[in-house]
């Protein structure tokens, strides 16, 4: 008897402690941002992105779409943050999805070879993943530091979406520390592979991508601190089997005009912001050449994207007339 | 697998939990065993085989000394007394050498894996200065988890039984656990074989009660990490790794956070891995007892990493002081300059090889041997000063067990300990020297008020953050101090208040704790050691 009383407490407890996980979820969703990114993409009205960025630093250093917007009209977002493991897209993803109908995904590769520390690493992200598409508290759990009295007593959800949202996810970084390390795509046989959980992942995101009828692009943002031969011969064996389109930019640097002198903001890394202004650039020509999207620069549910730009061109520093946007 | 994951709390350790509940008390134990491997393997792989051939090794060498004492025994009835004395050195001398042999191997493994590099690294330094054109290669070494903790361990059991503390165990599956036990290969504390293994080979019954303190020790323990020292770590990182950018009040700050995250993280993780032998029924040693309400050097290093302490003390500084070199010495000492100075002798020597070897057990780095050093050179003068200090507060008529007194005391360590742990957590030796000498040549308080400190990667919330769960471990502390159980406190209160206190602990830990999307999971430090 007594032993079954220990039981029915413990579980109404566990039981509890769930309805509480799930209440504070729910409030701190509509309150607070623990991702920038990930909050800010959930805020944009439904069904205005035609694309979206996806991945990790390399993603949000790398691709503007208000640079996009500028000179093409598609509308995007670039859904990076910092860190991110492939397990992680897939979820955001599947979140996004429920409030946006967009055509393409751009997923940047790096994430795909994110090392976790030690073979439990990957499977530990799989859990904190599954968990937080379960309990969202535990992945917006830091908007704490930006609830404020104000908000609780008013309740008023998304209210700083657009004001904040100029950027459209991308990381605006002026900053220039060279990359003096030389040529780094050395063309070899060897293939660095998608290790399982991420590839699984992969499939998952892929699978996702075919069901919805959206085109998903693979690209590599170009760094030499990160990327190499063997990686871009491991993502070419994946998308020869699935036959998605890769666009290696690490192979295009010519092309794209990337001098490392300026265009990376730590040694090769991350791309700085002339380095990203290029990236976005060739982006937008290929989306333009290879994709259907439209241009809604004049279409009037975009009025917000057009007024928002005075206000990017003066946060990226292109407002001046002698400015090269650096 | 990280303790602080979900991973493990929610599914790891519930697995592990269930399977233990349902199998027959005689298997448990190799179920504790098996996910002991599993949660190794999980970690390091391969690399499992040091732990297993440790683990035979040290059964075997158990099992030979057990058999050479009996040998010795069935022999001594069969001699007539006076051959016996003969016999007894001829054993303890074979004793002896299968002893050393054992130390040898297992510690030699160790130095060989963690230190063969840095060794490597200044011998070619030595080599290149005096234009010997010979260098020892670098080796890619993988360092197996654990080995500092389960290498310890694993001289401690041979030791015991070599000096007849402990009988040599035959039930290889039990030292194995005793080897391997998952909350304990990571971090310690650094069980002893006669403490921990008979409790845990036993697969005693689930008790609802070690379930729920065991998992209120792991919120605590989860609590202290994540709140506190994984959101310390931009901070502490960015300091420490741009030291060339930071002067003064920084690094002041620096090294006072670096402490506390030090503490936060570690005695975190010990708070997860008693939490988790309490739900087993398994009684690991305590590490730490508030630290920082010590008063000198030697009663920190009593409660601050404890089972380390007393490992060295066990096993270095008792054999060092009772050397025949140092016992005569010794007495030539205080023949000559009286007892306390012989006193001085034996300690001057003990302690030197307990903290060469507390400094060299932390790390390959030159900083991690000067901060062993450091604390030798403090304990050292302690002890040759105390007899002065005494008779200056004698003559001064100073209570040195008053308030004020006490807090200076406490004051002084406090320094002592911050600027330890400048140097230990400092990218090398030249670096906290830089770093130490930048507090004095480029002191300036307007860091404080120009806003430098809320430019080092943590927010103003952060610090906030990090000051409230300060303020509930310091609050924590004194209420342990004054021998007051929280936990058993609040399992007597009333079920609505209760639940009310564990379901604000948990949630304390959920929503202002350091992780998920933006935040980098940051590595338990001592695991690193």
């Amino acid at each position: 008897m007594i032993r079954r009383r220990k039981w029915i407490k413990t579980v109404a407890f566990l039981l509890g402690f769930v309805l509480l996980l799930q209440g504070l979820s729910w409030l701190f969703i509509v309150r607070g941002s623990g991702n920038r990114n990930a909050m800010s993409i959930l805020r944009q009205e439904e069904n205005t992105l035609d694309y979206l960025v996806m991945g990790d630093s390399e993603c949000y250093s790398s691709v503007s779409p208000m640079e996009i917007w500028k000179d093409f009209g598609f509308a995007g977002y670039n859904c990076g943050v910092i860190g991110q493991h492939i397990q992680y897209t897939y979820y955001l993803l599947e979140q996004i999805l429920a409030k946006q109908s967009p055509h393409l995904v751009l997923l940047e590769t790096n994430a795909l070879f994110r090392s976790s520390s030690g073979g439990g690493g990957e499977l530990e992200t799989v859990v904190d993943n599954a968990a937080a598409s379960y309990f969202p508290l535990l992945q917006y759990h830091n908007g704490w530091q930006k609830i404020r009295i104000s908000d609780i007593s008013q309740f008023r959800p998304f209210e700083k979406a657009s004001k904040n949202d100029i950027l459209k996810g991308f990381h605006y970084r002026p900053q220039i520390v060279p990359y003096t390390g030389g040529e780094y795509m050395t063309p070899t046989d060897k293939v660095r592979e998608i290790e399982p959980i991420p590839l699984h992942y992969l499939n998952c995101i892929a699978d996702l991508c075919e069901e919805k009828g959206i085109r998903l692009i693979l690209y590599s943002s170009p760094s030499p601190d990160n990327w190499n031969y063997r990686k871009h011969n491991g993502v070419e064996q994946y998308v020869q089997e699935r036959q998605i389109t890769f666009l290696d930019l690490n192979l295009k640097t010519e092309e794209l005009g990337i001098d490392w002198s300026k265009d990376t903001t730590d040694r090769g890394d991350h791309l700085s912001f002339p380095g990203a202004k290029k990236v976005s650039a060739y982006i937008g020509k290929w989306l333009s050449e290879n994709t259907g999207l439209q241009d809604m620069r004049s279409d009037e549910r975009y009025v917000s994207w057009d007024e928002m730009l005075p206000e990017y061109l003066k946060r990226t520093g292109q407002n001046r007339p002698d400015s090269s946007g650096s | 697998m990280s303790y602080s994951s979900i991973l493990y709390i929610c599914i790891f350790l519930p697995a592990v939990i269930l399977l233990y509940g349902i199998t027959p008390q005689r298997h448990r134990g190799k179920i504790l065993l098996a996910a002991s491997y599993l949660f190794f393997y999980m970690l390091s792989g391969k690399l499992l085989v040091y732990l297993i051939l440790s683990t035979f090794s040290i059964h075997h060498i158990g099992l030979w000394l057990s058999s050479c004492r009996r040998e010795f025994e069935l022999e001594k009835r069969q001699i007539p007394q006076e051959q016996r004395e003969p016999l007894k050195k001829a054993y303890t001398a074979k004793r002896r050498k299968i002893l050393l042999f054992a130390v040898l191997l297992h510690v030699g493994m160790l130095l060989f894996l963690k230190y063969f590099n840095f060794f490597g690294t200044n011998v070619n330094h030595l080599l290149q200065l005096l234009s010997v054109p010979i260098q020892i290669p670098q080796l890619k070494l993988a360092v197996p988890l654990g080995i500092s903790f389960y290498t310890l361990q694993a001289v401690s059991y041979i030791v015991d039984v070599y000096q007849g503390k402990t009988e040599a165990d035959d039930n290889i599956g039990r030292l194995a656990l005793y080897m391997a036990f998952f909350p304990v290969i990571m971090e310690g504390p650094i069980c002893r074989y006669s403490q921990t293994a008979p409790d845990l080979y036993q697969g005693k019954q689930l008790a609802y009660r070690n379930v729920t303190f065991g998992y209120q020790r792991i919120v605590w323990g989860l609590f202290k990490k994540l709140v506190i020292a994984d959101r310390l770590n931009p901070l502490v990182k960015t300091i420490f790794e741009n030291h060339q950018d930071y002067g003064g009040v920084v690094v002041i700050a620096g090294a006072v956070l670096y402490t506390f995250q030090l503490y936060a993280d570690f005695s975190g993780c010990i708070d997860i891995t008693i939490g988790t032998g309490e739900i087993f029924g398994v009684k690991i040693p305590e590490n730490f007892r508030q630290p920082f309400f010590s008063k000198t050097a030697s009663e920190f290093w009593r409660r601050w990493h404890i089972t380390l302490g007393t490992w060295f003390k066990d096993y270095i500084f008792y054999p060092v002081s009772l050397t025949h070199f140092v016992k005569n010495l010794s007495k030539k000492t205080k023949n000559r300059f009286g007892k306390h100075a012989g006193q001085i002798v034996t300690s001057a020597f003990a302690l030197f090889g307990v903290w060469f070897c507390n400094g060299l057990w932390h790390g390959t780095g030159w900083n991690y041997i000067f901060f062993g050093l450091y604390y030798f050179v403090l304990i050292l003068l302690g002890n040759i000063f105390e007899p002065w200090i005494q008779s200056a507060a004698d003559r001064l008529h100073i209570d040195r067990h008053s308030r004020w007194y006490s807090c200076l005391q406490r004051i002084k360590l406090l320094l002592i300990v911050f600027t330890g742990e400048l140097f230990f957590r400092a990218e090398g030796l030249r670096a906290g020297t830089d770093m130490f000498r930048s507090v004095f040549t480029e002191f300036d308080l307007s860091a404080l008020t120009d806003g430098s400190l809320f430019s080092l990667g943590i927010s103003r919330a952060d610090y906030l953050a990090v000051l409230a769960g300060f303020a509930v471990v310091l609050l924590v502390g004194i209420l342990h101090e004054k021998g007051i159980s929280i936990r058993e406190r609040a399992a007597r209160w009333g079920i609505i208040r209760r639940w009310s206190f564990y379901y604000g602990a948990v949630l304390a830990v959920v929503i202002f704790g350091a992780y998920g999307p933006g935040y980098r999971a940051v590595d338990l430090i001592y695991a690193g050691f």
